[in-house]
């Protein structure tokens, strides 16, 4: 299977995934379920969330090996390797994350990163939009609101409520997320598909 | 301010109209003729009383309606009464007791012709009453819901007019004259006591009199309603207050009588628009009701059920023509009128509980697919393509245009599933309506046609229409669309038999 089938197979997983995870998220809002009320609602939404932030960090992951793979000229000149030097795979992995955990979810931090390792051509991440960037940025506000409960993830996500949406009252992510039909849940992780398709429109 | 407010509930509880001098009355008291003040008439009833039922509803500030409102705010003492022809009412009444020299009391009244003057001159004397002292300007709604409430809260029945006389319309005139220099100036210098007092010519049938002397069986509500019609026959009257004014009666009692025994506890029909006021969910205007019948082809001929997609007039003449013989006692239009009571909460559950919801749904998700089709650059071959192309990856102009391309009717859908089904009805020994697909089915067969149907409609308007999307969901191809998921649903489902219901019911109106 070439690279670039493979790059696409990834996207498509993710968009299916997502695709999958939105069609439950708003089936459970919508559901009038006697035992599912709007605590249990607000609970499994937050749950499909933190899954779906799972699914878009192993996506960029595995993006990231196969954009730096597909041309190794980058790669090569910073490690100093020989020119000729063909890289497998695994290598390319073991290069880029050493022993460590790297989180790529934060694009625009990330940047520099994809910038000395993956070839302008194949760097998609550079077309992705503003708007796309900023929506990532609001979701894993509330992801990390979910994962550490402390009082900096709170005021973070304060601020983005109100910055975002104008909302001046805190809200707990999943009576957010459920608020009007499931309209933002759908919005912000719906936004990790149009990510996606952009970043595939640029492989043609 | 108060004392007018009072003085004019009071006046309408007392179903009093008094004249400023005496009128004209004719020998047989059936004619009455004079003139009356502004305030005589500013809350009389005109839908659905005992004397008949005006189907002509305020329009708003259409232009007759903007050169009333310039009249009378420029003169409505001296010259108003010469420049406007008057208004005509029918009312029931016993002429022996209820008349004096001056004065008729009413036991029921209805505004058979006049109403957009009588709205006009409600508008203004309503908002002048709300700003009272101060001049005119924007209005909140709780202020106005408030000064409604305060002034004339003690009256239902004003408070039934006023209902008719939507906030909307009050922006509307408060807009208008706020605009017009002139006219604010007239509005904020208007004397309300000398308006409410200016002189109208009114025309009072006394109903009960006239029909009298009348052979048939013309009750007061059917010989106002008639004088009503006849005299707004050429004003632009809704096709459909006419239809559901004129047969409401016929309408309860044979069609959908029921889908009144059923659904009578929560859903309350609509015979003219804004009728009720429940919110849009608790209510179903006839149209709505009566549409689903077409695509049976209990009434009309297969090839003539296309051309009715989502058709208004024709469909009002179809069910007219139905009325009309079953007044006459037609059996087989009685007998047909019976299947159709019997379709309606049938038709009507399928429409609310299986398509409707489907489509809402199945809706978000084609803005999603569609969305992502966008950024992916993958629909530069549709007729939005180009639309995309600029908008440049702009998350909202994308969605915009997705989501009027995805965009759908549901009264051109439904009927290709009503038309996919119409061999599918069966009646269970208590004479109730069903289906031969398994109860259990009903979400999963009704998915599968809708999500056909309107996949094909979304990816039809995509591709271009050959001609207007009206004429495509009116050709018969465009009811072929749900045929191959029917056909593969009753491969699959052995018991889905064919029935003739329908071929048992039909009577062709021509």
């Amino acid at each position: 299977m070439s690279l670039k089938t493979l790059i696409l197979k990834n996207h498509t997983q993710l968009e299916h995934s997502i695709e999958n995870i939105i069609h439950h998220g708003l089936e459970l809002i919508r559901s009038k379920l006697y035992l599912l009320n709007n605590e249990k609602k607000n609970l499994i939404i937050e749950g499909l969330l933190l899954r779906e932030c799972a699914y878009w960090e192993k996506f960029i992951e595995i993006e990231v090996v196969y954009l730096v793979e597909i041309d190794q000229n980058k790669i090569i000149r910073e490690f100093d390797l020989p020119s000729n030097v063909n890289l497998n795979r695994r290598v390319i992995k073991a290069m880029l994350f050493s022993n460590t955990y790297k989180s790529f979810h934060d694009i625009e931090r990330s940047m520099s990163f994809f910038k000395t390792y993956i070839a302008g051509n194949f760097n998609l991440f550079n077309d992705l939009t503003k708007d796309q960037l900023k929506k990532t940025l609001m979701l894993y506000t509330l992801r990390n609101y979910l994962a550490h409960y402390s009082e900096f993830s709170e005021k973070k996500l304060r601020q983005e409520y109100r910055n975002t949406y104008g909302y001046s009252k805190f809200m707990q992510p999943g009576k957010f997320l459920t608020k009007d039909a499931g309209k933002h849940f759908e919005g912000l992780v719906h936004n990790f598909s149009l990510m996606s398709a952009k970043m595939r429109s640029s492989l043609k | 301010m108060s004392d007018i407010s009072s003085e004019l509930v009071e006046k309408f509880q007392n179903k009093t109209i008094f004249f400023d001098e005496p009128f004209y009355k004719s020998s047989d008291s059936k004619t009455i003729m004079g003139e009356v003040a502004f305030k005589e008439i500013l809350f009389i009833e005109y839908r659905d009383t005992e004397a008949g039922s005006n189907p002509r509803e305020y329009i708003g500030l259409k232009k007759t309606n903007l050169q009333l409102v310039r009249s009378l705010l420029q003169d409505s003492t001296k010259m108003f009464r010469f420049l406007h022809s008057g208004m005509i009412l029918c009312l029931t009444t016993d002429p022996n007791t209820n008349f004096s020299t001056d004065s008729i009391k009413y036991d029921e009244c209805c505004l058979t012709n006049g109403n957009q003057t009588r709205f006009v001159i409600l508008l203004i004397a309503l908002t002048k009453l709300f700003f009272a002292q101060s001049k005119i300007a924007s209005i909140r709604q709780k202020d106005y819901t408030a000064f409604i409430e305060e002034t004339f809260g003690e009256s239902e029945a004003i408070k039934t007019i006023l209902e008719h006389l939507r906030f909307a319309k009050i922006t509307e005139f408060v807009n208008y004259i706020c605009k017009d220099k002139k006219l604010k100036e007239a509005f904020d210098n208007l004397d309300i006591l000398s308006f409410l007092n200016s002189k109208i010519r009114v025309q009072v049938n006394v109903i009960n009199v006239v029909i009298e002397d009348l052979s048939g069986n013309l009750d007061t509500y059917s010989a106002g309603t008639l004088i009503a019609e006849a005299n707004n026959d050429t004003q632009k009257v809704q096709p459909d207050d006419i239809f559901g004014n004129k047969y409401k009666k016929e309408l309860q009692e044979y069609l959908f009588a029921d889908f009144i025994k059923l659904y009578g506890g929560s859903v309350s029909i609509e015979y003219r628009y804004g009728e009720t006021k429940e919110k849009a969910a608790d209510k179903e205007h006839i149209l709505t009701l009566l549409r689903l019948v077409i695509p049976t082809g209990l009434l009309t001929k297969d090839k003539e059920i296309f051309k009715l997609t989502n058709q208004r007039d024709p469909v009002y003449k179809i069910f007219s023509k139905l009325i009309s013989r079953i007044n006459k006692d037609n059996e087989k239009a009685v007998t047909a009128a019976a299947a159709i009571s019997h379709l309606i909460p049938l038709l009507y559950k399928i429409r609310t509980e299986y398509v409707i919801p489907f489509l809402e749904n199945y809706k978000r998700e084609l803005v999603r697919n569609y969305k992502i089709k966008a950024f992916a650059g993958e629909l530069q071959d549709k007729v939005i393509g180009q639309e995309i192309y600029e908008a440049k990856g702009n998350d909202a102009t994308i969605e915009r245009i997705i989501r009027s391309a995805v965009n759908y009717n549901v009264e051109h859908i439904m009927p290709v599933v009503v038309y996919r089904i119409r061999r599918s009805f069966s009646e269970t020994d208590s004479q109730q309506l069903t289906l031969t697909i398994p109860d259990a089915s009903y979400a999963q067969y009704f998915e599968a046609i809708t999500q056909a149907v309107y996949e094909k409609y979304v990816n039809m308007k995509l591709k271009g229409l050959p001609s207007s999307l009206t004429a495509v969901v009116r050709n018969a191809d465009f009811y072929e669309f749900g045929a191959e998921a029917h056909t593969a649903f009753q491969k699959f489902n052995k018991q889905v038999k064919e029935t003739d219901f329908i071929e048992r019911n039909r009577y062709i109106i021509d």
